[in-house]
C-alpha cells in the first residue's frame, strides 16, 4: 500500500475514533442510565453509538485486511489489482466518514438529520458502491506467477457477479424496502458478498496447482 | 461503450472470449480454432483489446491474449450469445475480408 494512501486511511479512522470517544464521553450519562430512557430514544442511541463505534473498526479491519492482502510474502498481486484495491480502500474511506459525519450530526442533534430519506441515501449509495466496485474488479488481472489464471479470472468473475447483485439488492431496498428490516438486508448482502469472496479465495488457493 | 458493442456484435470475437474464459492462449492458438486468415484475427484481436476486453502480453516470439471482462461486459456477451446478434458473413470484418 502506498504510504500516501495509508497515511489517508488511518487519518480518516483516527478521526472517528477520535470524534467516537467524544460522543461517548459527551453522552456518558445517557449510555450509563438507558433504562431511564423512552424506547425510541433508547434505540435511537444504541443505534446510533452502535454506528459511531462501527464504521472506524470495520475501515481499520479493511484496512489491516488489504495491507496483509498487498505484503504477502508469496502472493505478489498484478499491479492493476494492487491500484484498485488502494482506489477501493480510498472510496470506502471517504464514503465510511460521510456516513461517519452524519450519525455525528445525529448524536449531537437527537436525530440523523433526514432520518429515513438520509438512511435510505446511505443505502442507496452503499448499492451503487458495491455494483461499481464489483463489476470493475472482475477486470483486473490475475497475480503475474499464478499458474493457473484462467481459473483466477473465472472466479474473480464470479465473485463480481456476487458482489453487483449484493449491491442490487442493497439499492432496490434503498429504494422500495420499509425502514426495519433496511439494516438486515444490507448486513446479510454484505455478509454474503464477503462470504463468497473469502471463500472463492480459499478455494483458488486449496486449488492451487504446484 | 460503443467500442463494447461493436466488439460484442461479432460472432467470432465472442468465440474468442469465450475460448479465453478457460485460459489465456496465444495469437497462434486462438486462431487454430476459427478457420480464417490469420490477417482477419488479428484484426478481430484489435477490435477487442481497443474495447478493453482481452489484454496481451509478449512472452517471446507468442502474444498471449488474456480475458479481461467487467461483470457488466460478461451480461453483454452473454446477452449478445444468447440472442446470437451478428452474423459472421454480415460483420464488419468479414465484409472487409470479402471486398479484399
Amino acid at each position: 500500500m502506498s504510504r500516501r494512501t495509508r497515511l489517508f486511511v488511518w487519518s480518516v479512522i483516527a478521526a472517528m475514533m477520535l470524534l467516537t470517544a467524544g460522543i461517548a464521553v459527551w453522552r456518558a450519562d445517557a449510555l450509563t442510565n438507558l433504562e431511564s430512557l423512552s424506547k425510541h430514544a433508547r434505540l435511537n442511541l444504541t443505534v446510533n453509538t452502535f454506528g459511531l463505534v462501527f464504521l472506524p473498526a470495520w475501515l481499520a479491519l479493511g484496512a489491516l485486511g488489504m495491507n496483509r492482502m498487498l505484503a504477502h510474502p508469496k502472493l505478489r498481486l498484478a499491479d492493476d489489482q494492487r491500484r484498485f484495491a488502494e482506489r477501493s480502500l480510498v472510496s470506502a474511506a471517504i464514503f465510511t466518514v460521510g456516513v461517519h459525519a452524519w450519525l455525528v450530526a445525529g448524536a449531537i442533534i437527537g436525530e440523523p438529520p433526514g432520518r429515513e430519506l438520509g438512511g435510505r441515501l446511505v443505502e442507496a449509495v452503499a448499492g451503487v458502491f458495491f455494483i461499481v466496485n464489483a463489476n470493475f474488479a472482475a477486470k483486473t488481472s490475475p497475480p503475474p506467477e499464478w499458474p493457473d489464471p484462467g481459473r483466477w479470472i473465472r472466479a474473480t468473475l464470479r465473485t463480481g457477479w456476487v458482489g453487483v447483485l449484493a449491491g442490487g439488492v442493497i439499492l432496490a431496498s434503498a429504494i422500495f424496502a420499509p425502514v426495519e428490516p433496511m439494516i438486515w438486508i444490507v448486513g446479510g448482502a454484505t455478509a454474503v458478498y464477503g462470504a463468497v469472496g473469502v471463500l472463492s479465495h480459499l478455494n483458488l488457493r486449496r486449488k492451487r496447482p504446484a | 461503450m460503443n467500442r463494447v458493442f461493436k466488439a460484442l456484435a461479432d460472432p467470432t470475437r465472442r468465440r474468442v472470449l469465450q475460448l479465453l474464459r478457460e485460459r489465456p492462449m496465444s495469437a497462434g492458438e486462438l486462431s487454430d480454432h476459427f478457420p480464417v486468415a490469420k490477417a482477419t484475427m488479428s484484426a478481430h484481436f484489435a477490435v477487442l483489446r481497443e474495447a478493453d476486453l482481452i489484454a496481451d502480453e509478449r512472452q517471446g516470439k507468442s502474444i498471449i491474449y488474456r480475458l479481461r471482462l467487467s461483470v457488466l461486459e460478461d451480461a453483454l456477451l452473454g446477452f449478445a450469445d444468447s440472442f446470437g446478434i451478428g452474423f459472421p458473413a454480415m460483420t464488419e470484418t468479414s465484409k472487409e475480408e470479402g471486398a479484399g
